[in-house]
């Protein structure tokens, strides 16, 4: 009865409609942004030997400490005693300067030993740099390129050891992706 | 999208009482039944229920088709929506106006007296609408930083977008010239302005969009009044 009383090709028809519509729900991604995605980039920081300037040799700087400062409510350190060469350091995505507490040898909080080898020693670095705001797509929304990135080194007030840090440069402006170098220290 | 598939499921028993009703009726008469031909006027019944259930959605649409030809129908709907689109990450708004016109053909080949249709559908579509961006998060990976939340409200104004759609529907008449039906739609986007460095999320009388698709999907549930305005025997 039922094949009388549709026509054929309609049939066909409907059913394809109906399973094209249920195929373009089924095939959507989630509304969640992909890891791929290049979204607001870190910044890249090689550490390298100051003796070679030219070489650029890789030079890890022992338990290094990182932390931002000047920030109201942030209290945590980015990076704690870590004996490396390379790291990668988020920005202030809420102001045009980030500036980042830089330790060699940090100690074990609450160690007060003195007379010791190498003491840590605190350098800090101001980094000035535009903000562009950039539209990426549904689920990862906005991202924020950086421009024009300056580097300064200084010292904590009141410190008077000398900066372990010899010379900083930044090696690209725009920054894009999170794959290039951006900022060499030199110590 | 999840009242996709319950709308999907109810549409379906609508189908098949209809069609098991027509069992009632027999073959005996061989008097030629004239069917009618006129204007049928109806609103989507979907968008009004959405309207009061969902908190950021209100819209109304007014359906319209004229028998043109046997199985043809030239048919329109107008319409008003104004829609919200929510993320992790983002929230928008968008509100407009829309009028799809196209033609209707009716697959179902009906019992004497009968007059259900099954419905094959081609709309073209177009909308002006505003969309509104109230509020948006930057995206990083690290969350060492204090989140940078910029809250809006930032209103594009005099947007356009145009689709193409195909439709696939019934209607039912459940009381002498009072129809019941619904139907699912699939579409593809043909033109569209978009804001600066942003892009349409949502558009009414197309729905929600898809990054990196042209399509969208849609459906409606009305009820509508036939205006006889004459019979022509069926041949």
């Amino acid at each position: 009865m039922f094949r009388k009383t549709i026509n054929f090709k309609g049939r066909n028809i409907v059913f394809a409609a109906l399973a094209l519509v249920l195929l373009t729900i089924g095939c959507q991604k989630d509304d969640i942004c992909p890891e791929s995605t290049a979204t607001t980039p870190l910044i890249k920081v090689l550490f390298l030997d100051a003796e070679n300037l030219d070489q650029d040799d890789a030079k890890s700087v022992v338990n290094l400490t990182v932390k931002a400062i000047n920030v109201v409510g942030l209290e945590d350190t980015l990076i704690k005693r870590s004996t490396t060469s390379q790291i990668e350091i988020p920005l202030n995505t809420n102001a045009n300067v980030t500036d980042y507490e830089l330790t060699e040898y940090a100690r074990v909080l609450g160690d007060t030993t003195t007379n010791i080898e190498n003491p840590p020693n605190t350098d800090l670095i101001n980094i000035t740099y535009n903000r562009n705001q950039q539209y990426l797509n549904r689920a990862c929304g906005y991202r924020i390129l950086y421009e024009n990135l300056q580097v300064k080194i200084s010292k904590p007030e009141g410190d008077t050891s000398e900066n372990w840090i010899q010379k900083i440069t930044v090696k690209d402006s725009i920054l894009e992706n999170e794959t290039t170098t951006y900022i060499s220290i030199y110590h | 999208m999840k009242r996709l598939p319950i709308f999907l499921f109810t549409i379906s028993i609508f189908f098949l009482t209809g069609l098991t009703t027509v069992d009632a009726q027999t073959q005996t008469d061989t008097i030629k039944f004239k069917e009618k031909y006129g204007l049928r006027v109806g609103a989507d019944i979907s968008k009004l229920i959405r309207s009061f259930v969902e908190e950021d959605y209100s819209g109304f649409e007014l359906m319209g088709d004229y028998r043109v030809y046997k199985n043809y129908y030239a048919a329109a709907e107008i319409g008003n929506e104004s829609m919200a689109y929510d993320s992790n990450t983002l929230a928008v708004t968008a509100k407009g106006s829309y009028i799809k016109v196209g033609a209707d053909y009716n697959a179902y080949e009906n019992w004497t007296g009968m007059e259900n249709m099954i419905i094959i559908g081609a709309r073209y579509g177009f909308t002006t609408f505003s969309q509104t961006l109230e509020g948006y998060t930057i995206y990083t990976d690290s969350q060492y930083f204090p989140p940078n939340v910029i809250q809006g409200p930032f209103e594009s104004k005099g947007l356009t977008a145009s689709w193409i759609e195909l439709m696939v529907g019934i209607k039912v008449e459940v009381l002498n010239n009072l129809y019941l039906g619904g139907n699912v739609q699939l579409k593809r986007r043909v033109t569209q302005t978009t804001p600066r460095d942003f892009d349409n999320l949502i558009i009414p009388g197309f729905n929600r969009t898809y990054d990196d698709s042209f399509f969208g999907v849609g459906y409606s549930y009305g009820i509508s009044y036939l205006i006889p305005l004459y019979k022509k025997a069926k041949n």
